[in-house]
C-alpha cells in the first residue's frame, strides 16, 4: 500500500499561503483576515484575564493561547515574500494595538500598575490647580516632566474620563512608536520586510507588552525619541527640509520635558551618531552632531533649571547599582537569583527556559548581525549607529545579577532593542531567504527563533503573579489593587478631607494619593524617615516623637500584610532594607496592631483588614 | 464613488452618529467623544497638511501624530503661563486656533491637483473591520464582567467620628459583603451603653449613617466612645470596632 508522501512544514506553510488568495486584499493582502484572527486572539486573552479573576487554573493556558493566535499569523505573514510595504506596515500597526489592548484588558476599568498612579496624581493636582508643576510626593520627578500630564489633562478637560484619556494617549504613543521604527529602520537601508521584521522583534523587548504600555512618562517619550531619529535619519540621507528640522526640534523637546532617563538615552545614542559619523567622515555628519549637542544641552538646562528634584531621585538608583555590583564582586553581596522572585515559587521551568533562550538568541544573533550589517550598510551612518547601540545588550546583561542592576537593565531594554531589532531580524531573514528574496527551507527555523523571541520577552515582561488578575497578594502591585483599600480611601477623602499626611503601605499609599487625595508620606518625597515607626513592635516615646517631628496624624494599616511575604520585596517603600534587612518571614502582626489601646489614639474607620488611626492626640505638642 | 459623494457621505455618517449619541447619552457626552478627536487628530493633522503637504500614506500619520502630540505639550506650557492657566475653554480656543492657521497654511500649500479627500470605501475592509469591532467589543465585556464576578471576600466598613455639634458622634456602616447582612451596632461611652440599632439589615452595598449624643460623665471632662457592630447570627463576636475620644 502507497502512503501519502510527507508534507514538510515548509510546503504545508506555502500551502496555506497559497489558499488564502482568496481573502487577499489588493492592497493590504491578508491585513483584513489578521485583524480578525488577531482581534479573536484579544478575546481569547481576554477570556483568560476573567479566568483568573475567578480563580479557574486554565487562566494561563488562556493568556498563552491568545497571545500565539495574535502573534503567529502576523509573524508568518510578515516573513512572507508577498506582503507589500503597505500590508507590512498595517500588520506592525495591528499587533501593536493587539498587544496594546491585551495590557488593557488586564485592568479594563482603571489604573493598577506601580507607575500609573504616580502620573494619575499629576494629571489630578494639574485638573485641580489648572497649572503645571504641582509638588507630588509619590514620583517627585512627575511634575517636572509633565509630557504626557499635559496631552492627558487636555483630554480630562475636555470630559474624557482619566482612564479613557490617558489610554488614548498610550495608545496614540504605541502608533507613533511602530511607525516611527520602520519609517527609521528604512532610512537605515532595510528592505519593507526587514523593517517590518524589525518591528516585531522590538516588541519582544520584554518593556514593550506592559510597562511601556502603562500610563507613564517612558511610554510617551519613547515614541518621541524614536520620532527624532527617524527624522535625524531622514535629514542626515540628505531630505533636509525647514518642516524636518522643525519636527526634530518639537520631537527632542518633547523628549526632554516627558521623561528624564529617555533623553540621557537619546543624548546618548545621538552622541554614539554623531562621533561615528564625524570618524567617517559622512556626509551631513553635523546633522546628528548638532542634534546630540542641542539635546544634552536641553536635558541638562531642564534638569538644573525645572528638575533638579530628579538627581535626588536618580543619583541612588546608579551609586545603588554600582555599589552593588562591587560589592557581588567582592563577595560581599550574593548573586540575585534570576527568575525568582521575593517570594514562594519561581517562574515555570518553560516560562524560565523561554527567557533564558530569548537572551541567549538575542545575544549570538546581535555580534553576527553587527557583522552583516555593517558590511551591507557601511556607508549608511544610522545603520552603523544602531548596530553599535545593540552591542549594549550584552553589557546589559551583567547588570541583572544585583537587584539595582536589574533595574537599571530593564529599563535600558527599551532603548537598546532600538538597535537590537534591526540586526536580529537581518539574522533571522538570512534563514529565510537567499540575496536574492528566494525562499529557503530555513522558514521553519525562521519561525521557531522569532517566536523565542517574542514569547521570550512576553514571559519577561511581567512575573506570573502579577501577568493575571487573581486573588489578593500581599504587596504585589497589580494584584494588591482592591475594592476594600479603594473604597478605604474614597472614605478618607469624604470624611475626612483631602491632603491629610499618613503613614502607610506600600500600595495603600499609591490608592490614597490617587483615590482619596491624600497626603501619604514617602521617603523620597518628604525627606522624613518614619520607616522606624512603620515596622517598630510598639507605639511608644519615639514612634510618637518622630511622628511628630513628621507631622503625621494618620495611620492606615493593612492587617494583610502579615499573612504573606512582600511580592515586590518591600512592604512599604524602597530603601526599608537597609532597616529590616532581606524579608525572610512575614511583617510580625504586632506591628500591625501597635497602634491599638495606646493612649491618645483613635480608631476612627475598620472594614476587617484596613484600619484607620487618628493619632493627632497621641502626638499632640500638649502630650 | 465620486470625491464629492464621498465628502457628503463621510459628514452625513458623522451627523448621524452624533445625533444619535446625543439622544442616547446627552451633550456632554457627545462633547467628551469631540474631544478625543478635536485633541489627538485635528492639530496634527492640520501641521501635517502645512509642514509637510506632500506626505502620503504611513509617513503622514507618523507626522500628524507626533506634530498633534508635540504641539499639545507646547500649547500646555503657554497655557502655563497665562492667568487661567490649563482649562477646557483655553484647550479649545488655542488648539481652533493652530488648526485654522495651519489648515490655511496647508491649503497654499497644497500640491496641484491633489484633494484633501476621505479614504474610498472598500467592502473586505469594512467587513472585517467590522468583525473586528464586534469581537474586540465582546472582549471588553468578558474583561469587564470578570471584574465585576472577580472571586474576592467582602467586607464591612464601620466607622465612627466626632459630630457637627460637641457631645454627638457620627456613625457609619457600609455592607460590601456581596449580599445582605443583619448586623446590631451597639455605642458604649466609658464603657456604659447608651444605644443599640438591632437589627440593621444592609442589602449589598447598602450604607447606613446616624448622629448619636454622647453623654459627659461630668462637664467638661472627656469620654471614650466606643461602637461595636457585630453579626446577628452571631452576637457575641466583636466584628468591627471603632473608638474616639470626644473632648469637652
Amino acid at each position: 500500500m502507497r502512503t501519502a508522501p510527507a508534507i514538510s512544514p515548509s510546503r504545508l506553510a506555502n500551502v496555506v499561503l497559497r489558499r488564502t488568495g482568496s481573502l487577499t486584499h489588493a492592497r493590504l493582502g491578508l491585513f483584513p483576515v489578521l485583524t480578525v484572527i488577531a482581534s479573536a486572539g484579544v478575546a481569547v486573552v481576554a477570556i483568560g484575564y476573567t479566568a483568573g479573576r475567578l480563580l479557574l487554573p486554565i487562566a494561563p493556558a488562556l493568556f498563552w493561547l491568545g497571545m500565539l493566535v495574535i502573534t503567529v499569523p502576523i509573524l508568518l505573514r510578515m516573513l512572507a515574500h508577498e506582503a507589500s510595504r503597505t500590508e507590512r506596515i498595517s500588520l506592525i500597526l495591528l499587533m501593536s494595538m493587539a498587544l496594546f489592548l491585551v495590557k488593557v484588558l488586564h485592568s479594563p476599568v482603571d489604573f493598577t500598575l506601580f507607575d500609573e498612579f504616580h502620573h494619575w496624581r499629576t494629571v489630578d493636582d494639574i485638573v485641580e490647580t489648572g497649572h503645571l508643576f504641582s509638588a507630588n510626593n509619590i514620583l517627585p520627578a512627575s511634575p517636572y516632566y509633565p509630557g504626557l500630564e499635559i496631552v492627558t489633562v487636555a483630554l480630562v478637560q475636555m470630559g474624557i474620563p482619566l482612564f479613557v484619556a490617558g489610554n488614548a494617549v498610550i495608545g496614540a504613543a504605541k502608533i507613533l512608536i511602530s511607525l516611527a521604527l520602520f519609517h527609521l529602520f528604512e532610512e537605515a537601508g532595510a528592505s519593507p520586510r526587514t523593517a517590518g521584521l524589525a518591528g516585531l522583534v522590538y516588541m519582544a523587548n520584554p518593556g514593550y507588552l506592559f510597562f511601556d504600555a502603562q500610563f507613564s512618562y517612558e511610554s510617551l517619550a519613547l515614541p518621541f525619541a524614536s520620532t527624532a531619529l527617524f527624522t535625524l535619519a531622514r535629514l542626515q540621507n540628505g531630505k533636509l527640509t525647514r518642516g524636518m528640522i522643525a519636527l526634530t526640534i518639537l520631537m527632542i523637546g518633547a523628549v526632554v520635558v516627558t521623561h528624564h532617563l529617555t533623553s540621557y538615552f537619546l543624548a546618548a545614542i545621538l552622541l554614539v551618531w554623531a562621533v561615528t559619523s564625524l570618524i567617517r567622515h559622512d556626509r551631513h555628519w553635523r546633522v546628528p552632531m548638532v542634534a546630540a549637542i542641542g539635546t544634552i544641552v536641553a536635558t541638562i538646562v531642564w534638569l538644573v533649571t525645572v528638575a533638579s528634584v530628579t538627581i535626588e531621585y536618580l543619583v541612588p538608583l546608579f551609586t545603588g547599582a554600582a555599589a552593588e555590583a562591587l560589592a557581588v564582586l567582592t563577595g560581599n553581596l550574593g548573586v540575585r537569583q534570576l527568575f525568582r522572585p521575593a517570594v514562594s515559587e519561581a517562574a515555570a521551568v518553560w516560562e524560565q527556559l523561554l527567557g533564558f533562550g530569548s537572551v541567549i538568541v538575542v545575544s549570538l544573533t546581535i555580534p553576527v548581525g553587527v557583522f552583516i550589517l555593517i558590511r551591507r550598510r557601511r556607508s549608511n551612518a544610522i545603520a552603523v549607529s544602531l548596530a553599535g547601540v545593540s552591542l549594549a545588550f550584552g553589557a546589559s546583561l551583567f547588570g541583572r545579577f544585583t537587584e539595582r542592576g536589574a533595574e537599571i537593565a530593564a529599563r535600558s531594554n527599551e532603548f537598546i532593542f532600538l538597535g537590537a531589532a534591526y540586526v536580529v531580524a537581518l539574522v533571522v531573514l538570512l534563514t529565510v531567504v537567499d540575496r536574492r528574496g528566494r525562499r529557503r527551507t530555513g522558514l521553519v527555523g525562521g519561525v521557531i527563533v522569532m517566536l523565542i523571541v517574542l514569547f521570550g520577552g512576553f514571559a519577561l515582561a511581567l512575573p506570573p503573579w502579577a501577568r493575571l488578575p487573581g486573588r489578593y497578594l500581599v504587596a504585589a502591585d497589580p494584584r494588591s489593587v482592591e475594592p476594600q483599600g479603594i473604597q478605604t480611601a474614597q472614605w478618607m477623602r469624604e470624611m475626612l478631607g483631602p491632603g491629610n499626611r499618613i503613614l502607610t503601605d506600600r500600595t495603600n499609599r499609591l490608592l490614597l494619593a490617587t483615590y482619596g487625595r491624600q497626603h501619604p508620606i514617602s521617603a523620597a518625597g518628604d525627606h522624613v524617615n518614619v520607616r522606624a515607626v512603620f515596622f517598630a513592635r510598639q507605639f511608644g516615646p519615639n514612634e510618637i516623637n518622630r511622628l511628630r517631628e513628621a507631622n503625621v496624624p494618620y495611620a492606615v494599616v493593612d492587617e494583610r500584610l502579615s499573612s504573606s511575604l512582600p511580592f515586590v520585596g518591600v512592604y512599604a517603600e524602597r530603601g526599608e532594607l537597609a532597616l529590616t534587612g532581606p524579608h525572610r518571614q512575614p511583617i510580625d502582626p504586632v506591628v500591625l496592631t501597635k497602634y491599638d489601646g495606646q493612649p491618645g489614639v483613635d480608631r476612627v474607620f475598620d472594614s476587617g483588614d484596613l484600619k484607620v488611626y487618628d493619632l493627632s492626640e497621641a502626638i499632640s505638642d500638649e502630650r | 464613488m465620486s470625491g464629492r459623494q464621498r465628502v457628503v457621505g463621510s459628514i452625513s455618517l458623522v451627523a448621524a452618529v452624533v445625533l444619535i449619541v446625543w439622544a442616547a447619552n446627552g451633550l456632554e457626552t457627545v462633547l467628551a467623544a469631540m474631544g478625543l478627536p478635536f485633541v489627538l487628530v485635528l492639530p496634527g493633522v492640520a501641521l501635517q497638511k502645512a509642514l509637510f503637504p506632500s506626505a502620503t500614506g504611513s509617513e503622514s500619520a507618523l507626522l500628524a501624530i507626533s506634530l498633534g502630540l508635540g504641539c499639545v505639550i507646547v500649547l500646555g506650557f503657554v497655557l502655563n503661563l497665562t492667568p487661567g492657566g490649563l482649562h477646557a475653554t483655553a484647550w479649545v480656543i488655542s488648539i481652533f486656533a493652530v488648526a485654522l492657521v495651519a489648515f490655511g497654511v496647508g491649503l497654499l500649500r497644497r500640491p496641484g491637483g491633489r484633494t484633501w479627500l476621505p479614504p474610498r470605501p472598500d467592502s473586505l475592509v469594512a467587513v472585517a473591520m467590522m468583525c473586528s469591532v464586534v469581537i474586540l467589543g465582546s472582549a471588553f465585556l468578558i474583561a469587564r464582567l470578570g471584574v465585576n464576578e472577580h472571586s474576592r471576600p467582602g467586607f464591612t466598613q464601620v466607622w465612627m467620628l466626632p459630630g457637627d455639634t460637641p457631645s454627638t458622634v457620627r456613625i457609619g456602616v457600609r455592607n460590601e459583603e456581596g449580599r445582605a447582612e443583619d448586623f446590631a451596632l451597639r455605642l458604649d461611652v466609658d464603657g456604659q451603653r447608651v444605644a443599640e440599632w438591632s437589627p440593621l439589615t444592609l442589602g449589598p452595598s447598602q450604607e447606613w449613617t446616624t448622629e448619636a449624643s454622647v453623654p459627659a460623665r461630668e462637664a467638661g471632662q472627656a469620654v471614650m466612645a466606643e461602637a461595636t457592630l457585630v453579626r446577628v447570627d452571631d452576637p457575641v463576636t466583636p466584628y468591627r470596632t471603632v473608638h474616639v475620644r470626644i473632648a469637652p
